[in-house]
């Protein structure tokens, strides 16, 4: 997957990767636009019994449904309320998802050359949904990777 | 008072001329005295020259002629005649005063003796009269003697010895008296006086007075029988020896009691005139002093009341000015009223159009409220356009070098939303501005409408206080208008007054003029009164 989806970088723009990127408690994150399907407006969410606590509900995202996973609980950021939010809606394996943001940004792209990996003294909890960060010029952009999500969501349904 | 004092001379009897001492004192009295001699029938045998003169004849004319020639007829034919030469028969003598006929028939008097003359046998043989014409002693005497009488039968004559001791008193006297002179004969003349004044000492020298000759003239209050009051007008005429020692004291008086009372009378009334004039005097001295008074207070009247006049014409002209004053000030006061009203239907304008304009901008308010709502519907337009533009390009980029014209348009859309975003973000701050103002404007037009309520108030409490005044100023000017009209009575009450000063002025005058002639007249009544008392 993750070849496939370096390779479109790659392809799309010579050294250069897109990201749609989102804030999430004032800090600045980006997704690869290969993994994400749309952004949409804060939609209803139907508990799920029984859940862990980051799955915050269900999605009816045009008749299909998406789990909606609250990235400050899998980030290990500050707590806030979930509704209301807005959602990058990710696919992998015919799978929705939706990760619950604080605000949108733009599609960026940045070239590859200020991409590192993710520093060792994050926490591993978080750090395994990190692919690395790149070093913009005024920020930091961290970049989640979906596949680990979808596989640590697989895993806790397995558990 | 003697009726007949007989001659103390030439009484010796004349000797003839046989004897030489007789001879001798014969001629020495032939030289002073008439000297006739007759027989004892009465026929002349001698005279001498003194005699032939002082009755006119020679010698011879008469010698051998009867004494009778000498004589009155009437008288040669009276029986007193025939005893007067019997009597020189009889050998007695005859003196006196005797009334004769000169030749030439008018009357002579003579004071004379006839002596008869005795021989050596004792037989009388002749009468010798030695006379001296006493005519004019005589007419003089019977002058005297009339005065007296006419003194006597007018004067009420008393006489005294020089001690006091009645002598004598007239019938005057004695009527005057009311005594008979049996009862008054040798007593003394205090029996006519007061007890106290015989005891006094005056008394005394009164008649000490007289004792040495001097003469006491006056009235004299004296007492008649049974204590009858007399008064008389008297003199006390001591009489004197011709040795100077007074023998006698003769008082001649005049009953003057009833002009004594009328006198007193008189003097009564003089003393109640006196009094009245003095009274006269006193009230004309005192209306001269009130007359002085009076006309220098009228005087004082007219001063004042001139000074009150220019003092009332002077509040007249003040009251004037304070009438045009007041006339001012109630027009001021009107235009203060009038624009106090105005001000007041001002303030209620201004509060009116104050609240309009607070609902205006309440509307405002409302409006940009509405117009957020608006703009926050565009706002979220935007955002949902600009999702949509982002999920564009999301899938423009999945797209890669197929979606390249796609991501570009799309990325244009996402500005213009972004602009919008923008554009609509200032319009809801501009909004949130205008709120922000329009709320301050609506707080400060509550703020002005409050003022204006109180300044509506004001003015409603001016206009109050603006018709007080009105109120006041015109009572003020109504008061002041009386206080013209009796400023204007008090000047004419005081111009009255002043004229009146002046007519009384002139009348105290003449009152002084009219008091100072009468203290004129009763200090001329005074000394009449006084004159009258001094005569």
């Amino acid at each position: 997957m993750s070849s496939e989806a370096m390779t479109l970088v790659d392809s799309s723009n010579s050294g250069q990767t897109q990201y749609s990127t989102f804030l999430v408690a004032g800090r600045l994150y980006g997704i690869d636009v290969m993994s994400v399907q749309e952004v949409t407006m804060p939609m209803p969410l139907t508990n799920v019994p029984l859940s862990p606590p980051f799955v915050k509900g269900l999605i009816n995202l045009r008749g299909q449904i998406s789990t909606a996973l609250d990235l400050r609980e899998l980030l290990i950021l500050p707590k806030d309320s979930p509704d209301g939010k807005m959602a990058v809606v990710c696919k992998h394996e015919d799978c929705l998802v939706s990760l619950l943001i604080d605000q949108i940004c733009d599609v960026v792209g940045v070239s590859n050359e200020s991409f590192e990996r993710t520093p060792d003294t994050i926490d591993p909890d978080a750090r395994r949904f990190f692919k690395g960060v790149h070093k913009l010029p005024e920020n930091i952009l961290t970049v989640i990777d979906v596949k680990s999500i979808f596989h640590s969501l697989n895993d806790k349904k397995g558990n | 008072m003697t009726r007949k004092t007989p001659s103390p001379k030439k009484t010796a009897p004349v000797k003839t001329k046989s004897g030489s001492d007789a001879d001798f004192v014969l001629d020495a009295l032939s030289k002073s005295q008439a000297i006739i001699e007759f027989n004892l029938d009465g026929t002349v045998l001698y005279a001498n020259d003194n005699f032939c003169q002082a009755l006119g004849y020679s010698l011879d004319d008469i010698k051998g002629k009867h004494h009778r020639i000498f004589c009155d007829e009437k008288y040669t034919n009276s029986q007193a005649y025939k005893d007067f030469w019997s009597k020189l028969n009889r050998g007695e003598f005859d003196a006196g005063e005797y009334r004769r006929i000169t030749k030439t028939g008018q009357d002579i008097w003579i004071q004379a003796s006839y002596n008869p003359v005795f021989d050596k046998n004792g037989k009388c043989f002749k009468v010798v009269k030695s006379a001296s014409d006493v005519t004019k002693q005589k007419l003089q005497t019977a002058i005297y003697q009339a005065k007296v009488d006419a003194i006597n039968k007018s004067q009420a004559v008393i006489e005294f010895t020089p001690d006091g001791t009645i002598v004598d008193a007239n019938d005057n006297f004695l009527n005057t008296l009311g005594y008979s002179l049996s009862e008054v004969k040798g007593r003394h003349h205090r029996m006519f006086c007061d007890p106290s004044y015989t005891s006094s000492q005056e008394y005394r020298q009164f008649w000490e007075k007289l004792g040495r000759g001097e003469f006491d003239a006056a009235q004299y209050l004296r007492f008649g029988k049974g204590g009858k009051q007399i008064w008389i007008q008297a003199s006390y005429n001591p009489v004197m020896n011709p040795e100077g020692k007074v023998i006698s004291v003769i008082k001649y008086a005049t009953d003057i009691t009833k002009e004594k009372n009328r006198q007193k009378e008189v003097e009564e009334h003089i003393k109640v005139f006196e009094e009245i004039t003095n009274s006269l005097s006193a009230a004309s001295e005192e209306l001269t002093a009130s007359a002085t008074q009076m006309a220098s207070m009228s005087r004082q009247t007219t001063d004042q009341s001139g000074t009150a006049a220019s003092a009332a014409e002077q509040v007249s002209a003040g009251v004037h000015v304070v009438s045009s004053n007041t006339q001012q000030m109630v027009t001021s006061i009107k235009e203060i009223a009038k624009s106090a009203s105005e001000s007041a239907e001002m303030s209620r304008f201004t509060s009116g159009k104050a609240q309009e304009t607070n609902t205006t901008i309440s509307q405002l308010g409302n409006s940009s409220k509405e117009i957020g709502e608006v703009i926050k519907v565009i706002s979220s337009i935007a955002q949902q356009t600009n999702l949509l533009a982002l999920n564009a390009t999301i899938e423009a980029a999945r797209a890669a070098d197929a979606g390249k014209g796609f991501a570009v348009v799309a990325n244009e859309v996402k500005e213009l939303a972004k602009q919008t975003a923008k554009a609509t973000q200032d319009i809801t701050n501009k909004i949130g501005a205008i709120q922000h103002d329009s709320e301050l404007a609506v707080s400060a037009i509550g703020g002005i409408t409050q003022a204006i309520e109180k300044l509506n108030t004001i003015s409603g409490a001016i206009a109050a206080s603006v018709e007080e005044q009105t109120a006041t100023t015109n009572e003020v000017s109504r008061v002041v208008h009386e206080s013209t009209e009796g400023v204007q009575g008090i000047s004419n009450s005081i111009r009255l007054v002043s004229k009146a000063a002046e007519e009384s002025a002139v009348a105290s005058s003449q009152t002084l003029e009219a008091s100072r002639g009468l203290t004129t007249l009763a200090e001329r009544l005074k000394n009449q009164i006084t004159k009258m008392r001094a005569s």
